[in-house]
């Protein structure tokens, strides 16, 4: 996605482009800001299921949970983001992700919307909220009346900072 | 299609499995090197090798299976002499060709200048004239199962030449085919020692040549009725081979008229008609006929020797990730099937209720099914510690005999193969240090070759694995010496030969007297348990002085399914291996009180143990002090014991292991997870690493 195509159809459009497909988002919220990680990332979503604690684990790893009688590990994105417990929203869920053939839950308040960036649409990361480390957001998608983060994955899922806590 | 990768793939696969047939071959030749069985089994394998490679241009591959091959067919046809040199160098060559597949398999070009002195030697060997000669053996004591692709493959050969040379007129091009399956005919029957048959094909290509040696161009009438009674012949000779394969009674799947007799017939009965029967005509028609049995016996028979037949063949490789998930969604059927089962309303509807228990019945098989499907015998990793004990021995000049036993016992692939070190090290110490020299065998009045035996058996879900030698023993005076020297044991302690044999276990205890290049540098034993012990097993070992020496190994039949004990402290529930619990001692009321102070110590069986408590170690904040202790479970782990202190034990659980994901940091003290029959998951303990590496070590 190097350069933006000339003229880009409206996201409307019945036809769309393999380039466009591609920028396809799934938009979720925590707080009060929304985020859009890749579809093709997206394994499936799920409501909140029981967590076993993981010791000595990073914080943001809140745990593995059972998915159909896999052991899945999941984070909280709030604590990621330094954004702290919240309320306890009805609508948080799992969004799982399959991450070089691995799935990992991320837990959000409530997931939004699949939307559509055209490549103009996608500019660079400006500024992230204080406490939030900047590399976990790859760039900023604007349209369809809101600002979304959109999520560098790589980033979050290398742990920076995480180490073996040795008891 | 497969891809040409995924057909590369397969092609490595199957050529290793091909070098380990090819390996244990060689090895029993070496004890027994009149086994035409083997030789053949051996050449074939070697065979298809090379076929195959030369499929993927690995001209390396091709060259060093070439050789293996010209000396072992010189081998077959009687020509050389199996000797221990010939083993030994057709082994070595096994070798460069398994390190050759591993290189490809890593895209590593290695260099192939070595070869030559390899391929040297096998010629060499290949082209010494034998001196005493095995008795030539009859066409019948080839392994029936080779007769039985022969047989069609030889059938089918002579029918092509036939409809070549069918018609009054024949074309040059008809006389090229027909020479090229007789000349076929000619190799398989001269490379499978039937040299009647051999004989009948080059007679027959013969007349196919003029008086200059050249192919002929045209046939006239005398030719051509000379030809057809050639090919009759020879068909003939394979209709008579097929039937002594088929009466012969050493096939891998019996006689019809076996399986009849195992089904309740007389067996005079059968002999009387099996010694009537006409050519080509079938046992089975011939019974009906004389009404021994119903039509229907008969097929059922002839059914049940299919399935047989079926069973001894029929394999098919299925990726170790499929079989996972299949293991996950069997596991997760039956987790969920018992909250069917548990369901309230269950017993009111009693219909619905025996519906369930019958569905559960099949959801264990089909669990034991799935989970089965990961074993594999342990007859390879068996194979590796044989040939190293041929190695050894070579090596050191000592003479062995090497006894495997229950290498068809089946282990889940990843204990097989977590089995492979320690019992390579136990063999290699075994020779260099188990058995004495040959001059002083003689002087004890022992034979010569020591005994080195390694059996597997299978009881309940463990297989134990015994290594035994008829070597000196281990001296318990010598032992205990050494660990007064160490500083391990007190001068005054009173142990007993049974107490001094475990002590070579612990790290750096070595009695050899010299290092040796085999072993003995002092690491050894102690890794060997460590080993055993993280695939959850034991390891014992006893001596009698001047008789020898016996391992014993027991290892859980499966890492997919540990046995486990499920404690809870606070609110959160673990899984301890029952394995790696020696005694559960109950809270007394001063326990807890202690509990604030450091270094507190609890006496099990005459020793003082240091207490941990679970929470402490994981790093678990619990409020309230009365869930944190109350329970004690005395832990071995590699070099010790500990006492671990949890809160309650809530019972016994048999469960399916998961893998933690690697990327996610933990507590080393945590080796997998287990669904928990409430559907939660558990974390599963792991005794060895749960303390900080200060104590551990």
């Amino acid at each position: 996605m190097t350069e933006p195509a000339a003229d880009t159809a409206p996201d409307a459009a019945p036809a769309l482009s393999a380039q466009e497909t591609l920028s396809a988002y799934l938009t979720f919220r925590i707080a009060d800001d929304a985020y859009g990680i890749d579809i093709l990332k997206v394994h499936e979503i799920v409501a909140l299921l029981p967590v076993t604690p993981l010791h000595g684990s990073p914080p943001a790893v809140s745990g593995v949970v059972n998915l159909r009688g896999s052991v899945v590990p999941v984070m909280s994105l709030r604590a990621l983001f330094n954004l702290g417990a919240g309320s306890a929203s009805p609508h948080r869920v799992f969004i799982i992700i399959d991450h070089d053939q691995e799935l990992i839950g991320l837990a959000v308040d409530q997931v939004l919307e699949v939307v559509r960036f055209t490549p103009a649409q996608i500019g660079p990361s400006s500024g992230v909220r204080a406490g939030m480390n900047p590399a976990f957001i790859r760039a900023i998608g604007t349209g369809h009346g809101r600002t979304m983060h959109l999520l560098a994955i790589e980033q979050i899922l290398s742990f920076p900072g995480a180490q073996v806590q040795s008891p | 299609m497969l891809e040409s990768d995924d057909l590369f793939a397969l092609f490595l696969s199957e050529s290793r499995d091909h070098l380990e047939i090819a390996e244990s071959c060689l090895l029993r030749l070496e004890t027994d090197p009149g086994s035409s069985e083997d030789i053949q089994s051996c050449f074939r394998a070697l065979h298809t090798i090379k076929g195959s490679s030369g499929f993927f241009e690995l001209t390396r591959v091709q060259n060093l299976a070439d050789g293996c091959e010209t000396l072992l067919d010189r081998i077959r046809s009687k020509v050389v002499k199996t000797t221990a040199l010939s083993i030994e160098t057709l082994l070595q060559t096994v070798t460069l060709l398994r390190n050759e597949l591993a290189n490809l398999e890593n895209g590593v070009r290695a260099s192939a200048a070595d070869d030559r002195i390899i391929l040297d030697t096998l010629t060499e060997l290949a082209n010494e004239r034998a001196t005493g000669m095995y008795p030539i053996e009859s066409a019948q004591a080839i392994a029936p199962n080779i007769l039985e692709d022969f047989i069609p493959e030889v059938s089918e050969l002579i029918t092509q030449a036939e409809s070549l040379l069918v018609n009054s007129v024949v074309s040059t091009a008809d006389i090229d085919g027909a020479l090229r399956c007789l000349g076929t005919l000619n190799g398989i029957c001269t490379y499978l020692d039937f040299p009647e048959l051999a004989q009948r094909s080059a007679y027959a290509e013969k007349l196919l040549h003029d008086d200059q040696g050249q192919p002929r161009t045209v046939l006239d009438e005398e030719l051509h009725q000379q030809l057809q009674s050639a090919l009759e012949e020879l068909r003939a000779l394979v209709i008579g081979l097929a039937r002594t394969s088929k009466s012969s009674p050493s096939g891998t799947v019996p006689a019809l008229g076996e399986i009849l007799i195992q089904q309740g017939m007389p067996r005079a009965t059968i002999d009387d008609v099996v010694s009537r029967l006409a050519p080509g005509e079938r046992l089975g028609d011939k019974l009906v006929s004389e009404a021994k049995v119903s039509r229907l016996q008969v097929e059922k028979a002839a059914s049940h020797q299919n399935a047989l037949r079926s069973g001894a063949e029929g394999y098919s490789r299925v990726s170790t990730r499929k079989l996972e998930d299949l293991v996950n969604f069997v596991g997760e059927l039956v987790i969920s099937h018992a909250a069917v089962l548990d369901d309230p309303a269950l017993p009111s509807i009693p219909r619905l209720r025996v519906a369930a228990e019958r569905q559960s019945r099949i959801m264990r098989d089909l669990q034991k099914l799935a989970l089965n499907l990961r074993m594999v015998p342990l007859r390879s990793t068996f194979n590796k510690i044989s040939r190293a004990a041929h190695d050894t021995a070579y090596k050191l000049g000592k003479k062995i005999v090497f006894n495997v036993q229950g290498d068809d016992t089946e282990i889940d692939r990843t204990i097989a193969d977590g089995l492979t070190d320690p019992l390579l090290h136990m063999i290699r110490n075994a020779i260099d240090h188990g058995i004495e020299p040959v001059e002083e065998r003689i002087r004890a009045g022992k034979p010569e070759s020591s005994h080195i035996q390694l059996s597997a058996t299978q009881t309940g879900d463990h297989v134990v694995i015994v290594m035994a030698d008829d070597g000196p023993g281990l001296n318990p005076e010598r032992i205990r010496q050494k660990a007064l020297a160490q500083g391990l044991i007190a001068p005054d302690s009173a142990l007993d030969a049974e107490e001094l044999f475990p002590l070579i276990f612990l790290p750096g205890f070595s009695t050899a007297e010299r290092i040796t290049e085999i072993s003995g540098r002092g690491v050894g034993m102690d890794v060997v348990k460590r080993n055993v012990q993280s695939l959850n097993g034991t390891i014992d070992i006893a001596s009698d002085l001047g008789q020898g020496t016996r391992f014993t190994i027991k290892v859980p039949l499966t890492t997919a399914i540990l046995e486990t004990m499920l404690v809870k402290v606070g609110a959160l529930r673990f899984l301890m291996p029952v394995g790696s619990v020696i005694e559960v001692i109950q809270g007394r009321g001063d326990m807890a009180a202690s509990h604030l102070h450091q270094a507190r110590i609890v006496e099990s069986r005459g020793k003082m143990l240091p207490i941990s408590n679970l929470c402490d170690l994981l790093g678990v904040f619990v409020d309230d002090t009365d869930a944190i202790g109350g329970v004690l479970l005395v832990i071995e782990h590699f070099n010790g014991r500990y006492a671990l202190e949890v809160a309650e034990i809530l019972g016994q659980l048999q469960v399916v292991v998961k893998p933690l994901s690697s990327r996610i940091p933990r507590h080393p003290g945590l080796s997998g997870s287990a669904i928990l029959p409430d559907g939660q998951v558990g974390l599963i303990l792991d005794p060895n690493h749960l303390l900080p590496t200060t104590v551990n070590g």
